[in-house]
């Protein structure tokens, strides 16, 4: 409760800074069709790709994929945690 | 069971000895003996001659056998005395079979005490029933009879009929008392119970309120974000869109099902379709074309994870 109401506080002085500005145009309903379009093709190639691999495999490719991209960063991170540990003796 | 069985075959082995002549078989008048209590039995047993019915003396012996209940067995010997037979054996009040067991051959039996009934069965079973009561017999036994029946009626008595009502009450404010405390102890083990389950349930509703009050309900954070990103969306229009492009793409990705057929749009004048929903018709392609394309991707996963390590190892290779 006294986190939503630290949210909702924030969300409404925000929200009510930038009421004062105008608002911007949308995005033109041509580009949004071919957006959308384009989304329609991804989401439907993923649920391909979800069809081939199997859901729960899907899964695990997924998240097998999101550690590689990252993997320097989570190798950096977990490095910075061993070396915090005196016993491991780790330079 | 067994003692009874045993009783049978001694009785049909004594009967056999017995000589009953039927004319001889007689009730003596059912007048029941009282004596004291308790009390000497004398009783007295005549033999007679089957063919004369003339009391006959002899050097014979007898058997009694008394039964209380069939729990316990007495014996006592018949002494001759004069013309007849007797004995005498402590009875208790309550009624009695007294069985001869061991007669002489060729002779019967009659009682010669009219204060005792005597029954020579056809059967050739000797019983002797003896009942007794109370004692009236004799001068002591009267003034001892009339003084306990005196005290009975004018002590015992009244007693009793003031008394029971008394406690009668008495018992029944008793058992009030015990219900009483018995509904107390009760609404006591009711009410604790209850307040036990009032204070575990205050307990659950104030974890709950401390939980609700710095933890926000996924829903709720929910819903204020989608808010927030309503706002900002109209607010800037075009430069939003990327932002709620790639939140519908993160949304398509993770919440999306199979799917096996689409439709790609119109070309060349007509629609395009993509549909290989057919191939499960065929199942061991399609294993193996699982097969494949799994371990081919986990290949190359594996293989890249293997390159990063070494190049974060420090290997030349």
């Amino acid at each position: 409760m006294i986190v939503k109401a630290f949210l909702d506080l924030v969300v409404f002085l925000v929200t009510t800074v930038f009421s004062v500005i105008p608002s911007l145009p949308p995005m033109p309903p041509v580009i949004v069709a071919a957006g959308n379009y384009g989304l329609t093709l991804i989401q439907n190639g993923i649920g391909l790709t979800r069809y081939m691999y199997g859901s729960a495999f899907f899964t695990a490719v997924i998240a097998m994929g999101l550690l590689i991209l990252a993997f320097d960063q989570v190798w950096d991170i977990t490095m910075f945690v061993l070396r915090k540990i005196p016993f491991l003796n780790i330079n | 069971m067994y003692s009874c069985l045993v009783g049978s075959v001694l009785l049909f082995l004594v009967s056999s000895f017995i000589h009953i002549n039927a004319e001889n078989l007689e009730w003596i008048p059912e007048e029941i003996s009282t004596f004291a209590v308790p009390v000497e039995v004398e009783f007295r047993i005549a033999v007679v001659d089957k063919d004369s019915n003339a009391i006959v003396k002899g050097d014979v012996s007898f058997k009694v056998t008394r039964r209380d209940d069939a729990t316990k067995i007495y014996y006592a010997d018949l002494k001759q005395y004069g013309d007849y037979y007797y004995a005498s054996i402590k009875l208790l009040p309550g009624s009695h079979i007294v069985e001869i067991t061991r007669v002489p051959t060729d002779y019967d039996l009659k009682s010669v005490d009219p204060n005792l009934n005597v029954w020579v069965n056809g059967s050739g079973v000797t019983h002797m029933s003896v009942q007794i009561q109370e004692a009236s017999k004799g001068f002591f036994s009267g003034l001892i009879g009339k003084i306990i029946e005196g005290f009975t009626d004018f002590i015992v008595t009244p007693l009793t009929n003031f008394f029971a009502p008394l406690f009668d009450f008495i018992g029944g404010l008793i058992n009030t008392l015990i219900d009483g405390v018995v509904a107390l102890g009760e609404f006591i083990v009711d009410a604790l119970l209850a307040l036990g389950k009032l204070i575990g349930d205050a307990l659950l509703a104030l974890g709950e309120f401390l939980k609700d009050l710095f933890i926000p309900k996924p829903e709720e954070f929910q819903q204020l974000f989608d808010n927030f990103m309503n706002f900002f969306s109209e607010k800037f229009g075009f430069l939003a869109y990327p932002f709620d492009y790639a939140i519908n793409m993160y949304g398509a990705m993770m919440s999306g099902g199979e799917v096996c057929y689409f439709e790609l749009g119109t070309f060349l004048g007509g629609p395009a379709n993509l549909n290989v929903c057919a191939i499960e018709q065929i199942p061991m392609v399609m294993d193996t074309f699982r097969l494949v394309l799994g371990a081919t991707t986990v290949g190359a996963m594996v293989s890249q994870l293997y390159t990063k390590f070494k190049r974060k190892l420090g290997s030349t290779e």
